[in-house]
């Protein structure tokens, strides 16, 4: 009997991991989407409004560089229903009023069709309005908390957070990882991945020590690693500044395991840690750069990441000598989204092209970023499934990195877990969805002053 | 407080110390405050990180290169912010200047290194561990090399015929022409001076820290603060201003988080401008 209380708890759990993985991806665009009807323009615009100057042009430029590539891509293919793509930007250099200014610039221009940016959780809230009122189609590569299903013509193309520390913890467990601490950035990210950290940490076994916050004044992260020393692991914030992390665990001698999301993947932090970066996890949407042989690549992926490096070079660092292309493919992935979202609607009406969007079901091999796209109500173009654990390796050769397995029934049971202790006034992402609070009632997701809640 | 905190204050403050130095030198014969400082600072990290770090040549040839470059910076900023300021009869000129030559510079760095962080390998690759604490060679020599070269030129200002001519033409440009200071020269050795010392410093930080290419002016903002907190003009002041500023915001840091550390350096310098308007080592005759 108990064996088969067993059996079929087993069977339920797998059934909701499976459920999570969507089924066979309905649309075959291709790595170039093409479209056979005309829409009689001759030019449509593109707008990326991002910082160019300043202390984070490294991401406006690289996000600038891989729109050019998929646009020209497109264009060379013969544009979307005949309209050639213009890619323009507006600089903001990261100042939030001049952010949300530009925001409001492309969402009164008629002639952009959509736009990417601007980054940052707070930058995009603050914009979203507008895009909202003007129903401009917008795609966000470097937002990574906030809740997408609250906007009708908004979408994530980044790794979600969420799904970022699910992923990572599942991992960890599996390490026998008994206790971690965090250390980031002050603000909205922290706070988002503090509290989603304090609440799933110990489903998955695990003591969360507690978040020490960092500013991008500091000129060491020797105090914050000295305060989780006895811990087994450390989560790392991705921006830049979190490499002065991985160098203080190297000064301190840190001998537990080192973890962050997929800004690990810039040549800072090979560069800070030293050959001691080895061994750190990273979780990130598919990152195939340091896979040496390439033909394991992701076609899609293969020829964005090509074209990238032709076209712009490789970022190299001067201490570890990591690699990394000149692009980001999250952003390309927007480009590439809406073009075979307008080509399914035949259209380039936003109310049309927002719902081809949202069911979109494009395959992993064929997407510039090598995900699989498909955002469903949430408007997260990538779901849990697109999340890999790289572990980072040096040999004499060089940086590569090494997939972890991540235990996707696990993962499941925490997420349904997360969901039966919900409580009302909890956000949630579509209307009508249901969620179980701690004491086994049933919450209903409703639209309240323009919010998604539990009710 | 944690020995950690000291030391990792000990090496900002240090550093700080310089880049406010590198302020005071300019600023004592023209009584200009060169926003573009900062620039000379990433000049430093960026041939530290181009030559010893990509190119893997030595760093005392990365060093004497990085020298001739500074010189050539200096000369060209002095003409950058000492034109205009000649030709305009404003007396805000040295603002527009001094701010114009630091967002040129930054656009320059920016393009040339976008998506690079600059760093390189530290002088001697070593780091010690006091008390649980960790302390790297790289810092002790940063420490060090700074902390001489403030005392250095505080017994120049005070000890040698260009030190006082200095003084003098701080003191009374019109007077100390008549008396025969060379003052332009002096001026342009102090561009030249000042550009030197401030990519040594980026030179010093660059391989234990991260240096953004287009972050120049924050660390015009951290010298200035120092030299402010420390009494404008002041060597001395700008070596405890800038050991000020380096151990609060990592003090505090340590003790209250992240946020509470640029907090910590406003409420100082607030104290200070109020308790002691010339600083803790400015004397108005100084400060002119």
């Amino acid at each position: 009997m108990r064996k088969t209380r067993f059996a079929v708890g087993s069977l339920a759990v797998a059934a909701l991991a499976f459920s999570i993985i969507p089924a066979q991806a309905a649309d075959s665009p291709g790595l170039v989407p093409k479209g056979t009807w005309s829409s009689g323009l001759k030019e449509i615009t593109i707008g990326l409004e991002a910082p160019m100057t300043g202390v984070f042009a490294v991401l406006g430029v690289s996000q600038k560089n891989s729109m050019t590539i998929i646009a020209d891509q497109i264009n060379k293919a013969g544009g979307i229903g005949g309209a050639q793509i213009k890619i323009r930007e507006l600089d903001d250099g990261l100042a939030p009023a001049k952010a949300v200014a530009n925001a409001k610039e492309f969402a009164t221009d008629d002639t952009v069709k959509m736009v990417v940016g601007p980054s940052i959780t707070a930058y995009y809230q603050a914009a979203a309005p507008s895009y909202e009122a003007a129903k401009k189609i917008n795609c966000q590569a470097a937002v990574a908390a906030g809740n997408f299903a609250d906007y009708k013509y908004g979408f994530r193309s980044q790794d979600y957070y969420k799904d970022d520390i699910n992923a990572m913890l599942a991992v960890l467990q599996d390490k026998g990882v008994k206790s971690f601490g965090m250390i980031y950035e002050a603000g909205a990210t922290g706070t988002d991945f503090h509290t989603y950290m304090t609440t799933v940490a110990q489903q998955y076994g695990m003591v969360y020590i507690g978040w020490q916050q960092i500013t991008s004044t500091a000129t060491s992260h020797n105090d914050q690693v000295a305060k989780f020393i006895d811990a087994d692991a450390i989560w790392i914030s991705s921006n830049a500044y979190g490499a002065l992390s991985a160098k203080a665990a190297k000064a301190l001698n840190y001998k537990g395991l080192v973890v962050g999301g997929s800004g690990l993947q810039n040549v800072a932090f090979h560069d800070a840690g030293g050959p001691d970066f080895a061994g750190t996890y990273m979780a990130a949407p598919n990152y195939q750069w340091p896979v040496r042989d390439k033909s394991k690549w992701m076609p899609g992926y293969k020829a964005h990441v090509d074209a990238i490096v032709a076209a712009y070079g490789i970022n190299t660092g001067a201490i570890a000598g990591a690699t990394s292309p000149k692009g980001t493919a999250l952003a390309a992935d927007c480009v590439y989204a809406y073009a075979v979202a307008a080509n399914k609607a035949q259209s380039f009406d936003a109310d049309k092209v927002a719902a081809a969007m949202s069911t979109l079901d494009i395959p992993a091999d064929q997407t510039p970023s090598g995900n699989r796209i498909h955002p469903g109500p949430e408007h997260n173009l990538y779901q849990a499934d697109a999340i890999h654990i790289y572990k980072w390796m040096k040999d004499a050769t060089g940086w590569y990195t090494e997939e972890q397995v991540k235990d996707v029934v696990q993962i499941a049971k925490v997420v349904e877990a997360v969901k039966a202790s919900a409580k009302a006034g909890d956000a949630c992402s579509k209307v009508g969805a249901t969620a179980k609070s701690a004491a086994g009632k049933t919450l209903k997701c409703t639209k309240v002053k323009g919010k998604l809640v539990l009710k | 407080m944690s020995l950690q905190a000291l030391f990792d204050g000990l090496f900002s403050g240090s550093i700080y110390g310089l880049v406010a130095l590198t302020l005071t030198i300019t600023y004592q014969p023209t009584r200009i405050m060169n926003f573009a400082q900062g620039e000379t600072f990433i000049l430093g990290a960026a041939v530290g990180f181009e030559l010893v770090g990509v190119h893997k040549i030595p760093w005392l040839v990365g060093l004497a290169v990085m020298l001739v470059l500074a010189v050539v910076m200096g000369l060209i900023m002095e003409r950058m912010v000492m034109l205009p300021v000649q030709l305009s009869g404003s007396r805000f000129a040295w603002i527009i200047a001094t701010l114009a030559a630091a967002l040129i510079f930054q656009a320059i760095f920016s393009i040339r290194y976008v998506g690079d962080t600059l760093t390189f390998f530290p002088i001697v690759d070593k780091t010690f561990s006091i008390g649980g604490a960790a302390l790297s060679a790289q810092q002790i020599i940063a420490i060090v090399v700074s902390l001489t070269i403030i005392v250095v030129y505080d017994q120049f200002l005070r000890r040698s015929i260009y030190g006082r001519a200095m003084r003098a033409t701080a003191h009374n440009p019109d007077t100390a022409i008549i008396l025969g200071v060379p003052t332009k020269r002096l001026v342009v050795g102090a561009f030249v001076g000042s550009a030197v010392l401030g990519a040594l410093a980026g030179f010093l930080w660059a391989p234990e820290n991260f240096v953004n290419p287009a972050n120049g002016l924050a660390f015009t903002i951290s010298g200035f603060t120092a030299a402010v907190i420390g009494g404008v003009g002041s060597p001395r002041g700008a070596l405890f201003g800038g050991l000020i500023v380096g151990l609060l915001n990592s003090i505090a840091g340590a003790i209250f988080g992240g946020i509470a550390a640029g907090i910590a350096v406003f409420i100082a310098l607030g104290l200070i401008l109020i308790l002691k308007p010339a600083g803790l080592f400015g004397k108005p005759m100084d400060g002119h």
